[in-house]
């Protein structure tokens, strides 16, 4: 206890809770239309139910207590430190969502993202787009956000409570998924760099088709987790100083108990394994919906965030990244087979890849090391229950050679492929946005000097491409439009 | 990148059972309703601490294993503070047994003085250890 009185913890709740109300109102008014009202909603349903669940559990616990002054003080401290946790995790993690839809655009490519998770989900869900200075691109998806945590705060609490906090669930009625999905700021006019967004609606599909969940079990290597274990206790705990010279040393394994110490190594691995073996599920979807687009756009985004070649906790190692994904174009989607000039890079990609891959082998160590060695003996099995979920739509070496050599042939004339001639060349129709992508990247990858020159020599370099880009994105929203009324 | 934002972590949960369990074992009214109920969950919370440590010893990641792990940590760091003393068994499995067994003998009614001080010292340890992992820093100093 730190001395503080139950009085000012429950002042101090009534004048945050106050400030978080008025400062969510403000960041309302603020934002385009339209507004993600399911988002507002659930905001709504959190805050109303934090303090439902305060007021109705300090009126049961004074009852309760009503003899117990020191039990009652303690008690009305702990629930109002709970409540407070939750209302600073919101101020913390979600109004800043709130704040970042007020700068949102209407984004050209929006339609065509709502159109691609509709193949893969019959369930109600609000989607946004947020440009985010955080230079990186997130998924952050919620199945029944707000509903959950007000069933947690049911599950902790008295049946007047509960009966409470049902009232006001059931009346907000929320839609089963709230997404958004980041991307940088940067680049929101790049059409070719947003091509990253197809990983994180991989994410989504994953969320949704419960992916992960169906591959498990998994068992975690056992020889090297054996020696992660035993390289813990052994650590030495304090930089290795002893208590005097030539004394014992002090290791993890004398500060905790070998159980204990184990217990915090098979967490870390579970949740580092749980977090790559989701980062390979995107990946392999999103190479199975865009096909090459989604390789060039991971690999020109690792080279401007210069990645090293090296683990994270959310993330394998790139090159093994990139391998996976220029295997899976070859062994399972037919690319790579050919003399056009796509395969042709894509090519010269997998022997860099392959030399990547290789030279990080013997630097796996800890978590990192387990991790990716149960990956690595169980990832046939693993590719092989991914697949079955996107291979009706996967962009495969046939259809990219059906739609995208049409569009590159408008695209290099500097036109904005919104149609195209049909397979058999009798009709002309909406060109689709998968095939623009991909005609964008390969004309960028394999003959960008050819359209730079069809520009007046003052105007810069970089002006050419982002008319490239602009090209690009003029032809996914009027294809779109053209398909949705036709 | 997975983002991942929670209200209401697993550990902040834990905590919330743990003080039902302290408010039901402080009320001296062990049958009442509300206090079976969080004896119950008690309970619930201490099987899925067992089973963190089975899952632990064999490897095995499942579907709820995470939250199960995350349990077992708090378990057995409870059973370092509360119980254990160097030299002696280290093993938290017979301590972790044992507060399973009086938390069933509340369950049923038949619990006596030395089960109520067990469990308390137990969930009092998890309701603080719990609680403190959710805690953000006061401030933060950079140059």
């Amino acid at each position: 206890m730190q001395g503080i009185d139950q009085k000012t913890y429950l002042d101090v709740f009534e004048q945050k809770l106050y400030s978080l109300r008025k400062l969510k109102q403000d960041l309302q008014r603020g934002l385009p239309a339209p507004k993600p009202e399911q988002f507002l909603r659930g905001l709504d349903l959190i805050i109303d139910a934090v303090e439902t669940f305060l007021s109705r559990r300090v009126d049961n616990l004074r009852a309760r207590f009503a003899g117990k002054p020191q039990e009652l003080a303690e008690q009305i401290a702990f629930h109002a430190k709970v409540a407070l946790r939750i209302l600073g995790s919101l101020h913390q993690q979600y109004l800043p969502l709130l704040h970042a839809e007020s700068q949102r655009n209407e984004y050209l490519f929006k339609p065509s993202i709502e159109q691609a998770v509709g193949l893969f989900t019959n369930s109600r869900f609000e989607l946004t787009l947020l440009p985010d200075f955080l230079y990186n691109y997130a998924f952050d998806g919620r199945e029944n956000f707000a509903n959950s945590e007000v069933e947690l705060l049911e599950k902790n609490s008295d049946p007047d409570t509960k009966a409470a906090l049902a009232a006001l669930r059931s009346k907000a009625a929320l839609t089963q998924w709230i997404v958004f999905l980041h991307f940088p700021v940067a680049d929101r006019d790049s059409a070719l760099n947003l091509c990253v967004l197809a990983h994180e609606l991989g994410h989504f599909v994953d969320e949704i088709s419960k992916i992960y969940k169906s591959l498990l079990p998994i068992e975690l290597d056992k020889s090297s987790f054996d020696e992660f274990v035993e390289a813990r206790c052994n650590t030495p705990a304090y930089g290795g100083t002893t208590s005097k010279p030539g004394g014992p040393r002090l290791t993890f394994e004398k500060i905790f108990t070998r159980d204990g110490v184990q217990a915090r190594c098979y967490l870390s691995c579970n949740e580092m394994l749980e977090r790559w073996i989701r980062e390979i599920i995107a990946d392999i979807l999103a190479i199975h919906a865009i096909g090459p687009a989604s390789y060039f756009a991971f690999n020109d985004f690792m080279a401007y965030m210069g990645a090293e070649n090296v683990t994270s906790s959310s993330h394998p190692v790139p090159a093994f990244r990139l391998k996976l994904m220029l295997d899976e174009l070859k062994e399972t989607m037919g690319y790579l087979g050919s003399a056009s000039a796509v395969d042709k890079v894509l090519g010269e990609a997998m022997l860099r890849v392959t030399v990547g891959a290789a030279s990080v082998k013997s630097r796996y160590k800890d978590e990192a090391k387990v991790v990716q060695i149960t990956i690595e003996k169980t990832l046939t099995s693993l590719l092989a229950k991914i697949r079955p979920v996107v291979s009706a739509y996967s962009f495969n070496a046939a259809r990219y050679q059906g739609t995208v050599p049409g569009i590159l042939e408008r695209l290099k004339r500097g036109i904005a492929p919104i149609e195209v001639l049909d397979g058999v060349r009798t009709k002309v129709v909406p060109a689709s946005v998968v095939g623009i992508l991909n005609a964008g990247w390969e004309l960028y990858k394999t003959d960008i000097a050819g359209f730079y020159g069809q520009f007046r020599d003052d105007v810069p370099e970089m002006e050419r491409f982002a008319s490239l880009n602009h090209l690009l994105f003029k032809a996914i929203e009027a294809s779109e439009v053209k398909r949705r009324w036709k | 990148m997975i983002r991942s934002r929670e209200l209401i972590p697993a550990s902040l949960e834990h905590a919330l059972i743990a003080n039902r369990v302290l408010a039901a074992l402080a009320s001296g009214e062990l049958s009442s309703q509300e206090s079976q109920d969080a004896i119950e969950d008690g309970l619930r919370f201490l099987k899925s601490v067992l089973k963190g440590g089975e899952l632990a010893s064999s490897r095995s990641v499942e579907a709820d294993s995470y939250g199960a792990a995350m349990a077992y940590g708090e378990g057995v760091r409870a059973f370092e503070l509360v119980e254990y003393r160097p030299g002696q068994n280290e093993n938290p499995t017979p301590y972790l047994h044992a507060l399973l067994e009086c938390a069933s003998a509340l369950r049923q009614d038949s619990g006596d003085g030395e089960a109520v001080q067990k469990l308390k010292s137990f969930f009092e340890t998890i309701r603080d250890i719990a609680l403190a992992s959710t805690e953000r820093p006061l401030e933060t100093v950079s140059w």
